[in-house]
């Protein structure tokens, strides 16, 4: 099944310009669609307008040239609003090999698709109360009265600019991409892709044996949206994400406190953070890839070993993903229920079904303590997850989903702008304790349950009932400065002391995966929060600690400015990235194996507002042009073929017969000079001789006295050089010579007869 | 399509000119050329003066008037250059050229270089903004704005010619009340367009085109032509 990846925005390279038209109502929107006049329009709609019908709708009615999705904080947020696909990733995953979707009852109802269609216009959000508010008063002012009669008028409109090179597909746009030109590479789209975070509970050794199991602990690391920027993403991933982080963390020191880190342990646990997995799940699929081809965690160097040796996925023992975690379900005194999501084909091993329902048991042993219980869903539709990737590789794996959901998510903001903390019920309490009922305290209890059974699974030896772990309100605390760090904004402690960096980025994080060969910044700081939460410091100086397994870092979580310490970590990264790109020669790009999605290559966005001149208006500027322009011309060519009579000037030019003696007198040269005749010259519009009698003919070399106009006194003289019956007799058409002469005066034009 | 209109308003008649006039002779195209430089150069001293004197800098009438000086100023200059070079040009025209030999055509060329140069530094700016896809007055301003800025460009331009001719014949002959009557006009028709700033675009653009047409008229006149010889043009048909 091929993979669509048609990029959602498309614009002209002058960017899109539209007439402002709000839309509130469903009149508004008939309005749009009926009696519209001044199209192209630029849609204007909240939230609550945003659906599947009303796009489709505006897409198909050709009047729109884009659409502004106003989304006011402050506002009442709609019930439900996610712009993914009823099935997420429906083409990937296990989808080859069976559904996992069931189609009338999907893991996302309420999600409308917008995401996935190519709407040909772009759709831009805003949500700053300014611009929104200047919006809404250039449409009431110019705009919303007399709508009917929108053409005759200034109209305010928008310009967006979101211009993106790519063209058709991926896999025309990868080909074009790696032609090379003449000159050089022209890149139209990136692939999709980053980082993987990865780190074990004990550090692997060189020599180890190639049998070792590992119990894989995994959450994605991404989210989408339909906005660039805007991936608040808190149900999904980032619930998951910090539940991961701090199992990592209270696992690490239970097994510190147990002193065994540097032990050898037949088990170990990965922890996986896998990147890209909204885009048809690069990164499981990508971390699958490297395991059958002998390259997890890192492709094997020459010299083997000096490596652990690489994971293959029968070293899997146990696969447990955790997925969105939220404390939206029922909750029945005071214990809240989380489902563990089997495969149902592969939980049919016996061997897999005992891990698991051991597993599961002792979940609910170290849950009760906290008010958690843990039900198994065995059913023949599977959620969307990471583990699908390993569950097509190989089939006996025997893996889970930990959600807070049964059948279908309880996010009903899934993949969309606000999936937020507002979403999550999490509001940040800086330092004090939160409430039982708050997310905060689920996640550490989750975690705790979690990382208790973990420890149990890998180190069975004895029987740990009395973990010594600290009480959970300290982590509870922990949690909340992680979704602090995640939701409200990512210059916060534990990122400032995992990067070791006095400030950050003062925004919430956004989890949209990126393009491959670009790390997203919180691919990084999740990876180094790991690292640090781990926190296995070792004595070093920050000289020496700049080998793979070393990181310096700020020792304090509170943000007070501390020397740094050195951190020993197994935590590393490795490439999310479609094999299907540059790993695999040949690929068919029509089968659906792997992830094929790319970003275009894309200019910044902008958005300006400003009046459209209207239709009439500038029609009138342009003929009003064009009128003077034709005119002018015509004017100049009529006054410069008669500058000569025009501006008298020049000697008149006589040509009322050729018969001689044509110009017998001075006063019949005046006659004609009123009647405009011409065949002679005379100058300054009046002739007027001193030296020749009124009766008598001009002959060739006769001098004329011709007073200049301006100054009637002064008389320059003019020898009559040539008439016209002199180039007559030659009985050859001759250029006369000119008249004009060195008094500078009249410039005759040539006759030629 | 608001530009179009706006550069064939304020540049079609120009470009008839050039293409009618000046465009076959290449020593016009170099004497219009170097009237236009002599524009730049007045512009340049103006602009200077506005630099330096901070205080008036918010002031445009102060600007204004100095600059219109200066351009009359140099307007003067390059009637002294192309009198000096008057010898050197016959040389180097042909026999059957004519540019030398009336005084007149070097005055108008001379004066439509200035007001090509003038319209373009006044109008350029303006019409990169009317290329679109916005018009005026979202904030303030009138959506009339760009076409009295092309209209305002295009009575400038044929002022500056009328007023190079009936200069340059007023400096031949003596003619100080013509001289008078060329700076006097520039400075009024300039002071109008003052007028611009509160949106009277018709208070500033009618006077504009009265002292047009009646410049216009003097220059004809100055160049010759009577209204015989006008009426006398359009009979012979």
């Amino acid at each position: 099944m091929a993979i669509i990846d048609q990029h959602l925005l498309h614009s002209h390279r002058s960017g899109n310009v539209g007439v402002i038209h709000c839309i509130e109502t469903e009149t508004d929107l008939d309005w749009l669609l009926d009696n519209a006049t001044a199209e192209p329009y630029m849609a204007v709609i909240q939230p609550h307008m945003f659906t599947r019908e009303v796009m489709l709708a505006l897409k198909a009615s050709g009047k729109v040239n884009g659409v502004v999705l106003i989304n006011n904080r402050s506002a009442e947020r709609p019930q439900y609003f996610s712009h993914e696909d009823t099935c997420p990733n429906r083409y990937s995953g296990l989808s080859n090999v069976e559904q996992t979707c069931n189609i009338s009852k999907p893991w996302n109802p309420h999600g409308t698709g917008l995401m996935l269609i190519d709407w040909g216009f772009p759709i831009f959000h805003i949500e700053h109360e300014d611009t929104i508010s200047k919006l809404y008063e250039c449409y009431q002012k110019y705009n919303a009265h007399n709508k009917d009669e929108q053409l005759d008028r200034s109209l305010c409109a928008l310009e967006m600019n979101s211009f993106m090179s790519a063209a058709v597909d991926s896999e025309t746009c990868i080909r074009r991409s790696s032609t090379p030109t003449i000159l050089n590479r022209i890149r139209y789209c990136d692939p999709l892709g980053g980082s993987n975070i990865w780190s074990t509970l004990y550090p692997r050794f060189k020599a180890e044996e190639t049998n070792r199991t590992v119990v894989v602990v995994a959450a994605r690391l991404d989210g989408t949206s339909m906005f660039d920027g805007l991936v608040p993403g808190a149900m999904s991933p980032v619930s998951g994400i910090v539940t991961l982080l701090m199992t990592a963390k209270i696992l690490a020191s239970i097994a510190q406190n147990a002193s065994d880190v540097d032990v050898h342990h037949d088990n170990n646990v990965l922890f996986l953070l896998l990147n890209g997995e909204a885009y048809d799940y690069i990164g499981s699929s990508r971390v699958v890839w490297d395991m059958k081809n002998g390259m997890f965690p890192m492709k094997p160097s020459s010299s083997a070993t000096q490596e652990p040796p690489p994971l293959y996925l029968h070293n899997i023992a146990l696969f447990v993903e955790l997925g969105q975690i939220s404390t939206l379900g029922e909750k029945r005194a005071n214990e809240t229920t989380l489902y563990f999501h089997q495969h149902y084909p592969t939980s049919n091993n016996i061997l897999n079904r005992y891990r698991m329902e051991k597993f599961v048991e002792n979940m609910n042993r170290y849950g009760e303590l906290v008010g958690l219980k843990f039900s198994v869903i065995n059913d023949k539709s599977f959620p969307p997850a990471s583990l699908q990737s390993f569950l097509a590789a190989s089939s006996d794996i025997s893996g889970m989903v930990l959600a807070d959901h049964e059948s279908q998510y309880l996010n009903t903001y899934y993949h969309s702008i606000m999936d937020d903390g507002q979403a999550l019920n999490y509001s940040y309490q800086n330092g004090s304790k939160p409430s039982t009922d708050s997310i905060q305290k689920l996640v550490a209890n989750l975690a705790r349950t979690l990382a208790q059974t973990l420890y149990f699974y890998v180190d069975s030896t004895g029987l740990r009932d009395e973990l010594d772990v600290p009480e959970p309100d300290t982590y509870a605390e922990l949690v909340d400065e992680l979704f602090h760090c995640y939701l409200d904004s990512m210059d916060c402690p534990v990122f400032r002391a995992a990067t070791n960096k006095t400030n950050l980025q003062n925004k919430p994080a956004s989890l949209y995966v990126g393009v491959n060969g670009w790390n997203s910044p919180i691919t990084t700081l999740t990876g180094l929060t790991l690292a640090l939460l781990v926190n296995q410091t070792v004595n070093r100086t920050e000289k020496n600690c700049h080998s793979d397994e070393y990181i310096w870092m700020s020792n304090s979580l509170d943000g007070s400015n501390s020397s740094g310490v050195c951190i020993k970590t197994t935590m590393n990264f490795s490439k999310a990235m479609s094999p299907a790109f540059y790993d695999i020669p040949d690929y068919d790009w029509s089968s659906g194996k792997y992830s094929t999605w790319t970003e275009s290559i894309w200019r910044e966005f902008t958005v300006r507002m400003f009046l459209k001149p209207s239709r009439s208006h500038e029609t009138l500027t342009f003929s009003l042009g064009v009128v003077v322009l034709s005119l002018s011309f015509l004017i100049v060519y009529f006054a410069n073929s008669r500058s000569d009579i025009l501006f008298g000037s020049t000697l008149f030019k006589l040509e009322k017969n050729s018969k001689q003696p044509v110009y017998t007198s001075v006063k019949y040269w005046v006659r004609l000079l009123e009647e405009a005749g011409g065949g002679s010259y005379v100058r300054d519009g009046v002739a007027v001789s001193a030296g020749l009698h009124s009766d008598k003919a001009v002959q060739l070399g006769d001098t004329v006295f011709l007073p200049s106009h301006s100054q009637p006194q002064v008389y320059s003289t003019v020898s009559v050089e040539c008439v016209k019956v002199q180039c007559q007799q030659q009985k050859r058409n001759i250029l006369c010579p000119s008249l004009g002469s060195s008094d500078g005066l009249g410039a005759p034009k040539y006759s030629e007869s | 399509m608001e530009f179009f209109g706006c550069t064939f308003l304020a540049f079609g008649p120009p470009l008839a000119m050039f293409a009618f006039t000046i465009a076959k002779d290449p020593i016009r195209i170099i004497i219009l050329i170097a009237s236009a430089f002599f524009w730049l150069l007045s512009f340049l001293i103006s602009s200077l003066l506005w630099f330096i004197v901070v205080p008036l800098r918010s002031k445009l009438a102060f600007g204004l008037v100095f600059s219109v000086l200066l351009q009359e100023l140099f307007r003067f200059l390059i009637y002294k250059l192309l009198r000096k070079a008057e010898s050197g040009l016959k040389k180097v025209t042909d026999n059957s050229e004519q540019i030398t030999s009336n005084k007149h055509i070097l005055a108008y060329v001379a004066g439509l270089g200035f007001g090509i140069i003038s319209g373009a530094f006044s109008l350029v700016n303006v019409l990169a903004d009317a290329v679109g896809p916005a018009t005026m007055g979202l904030k303030d301003g009138s959506d009339l704005f760009f076409l009295t800025s092309a209209a305002t460009a295009l009575c400038f331009i044929l002022l500056h010619t009328f007023w190079s001719v009936i200069f340059f014949s007023g400096m031949d002959n003596r003619n100080y009340l013509h001289i008078a009557w060329v700076i006097g006009t520039h400075m009024m028709a300039s002071c109008f367009t003052l007028l611009n700033q509160d949106e009277q675009y018709l208070a500033s653009l009618l006077p504009g085109y009265c002292i047009m047409v009646a410049t216009g008229c003097m220059a004809y006149h100055v160049a010759g032509g009577t209204f015989h010889s006008f009426v006398a043009s359009l009979k012979c048909c």
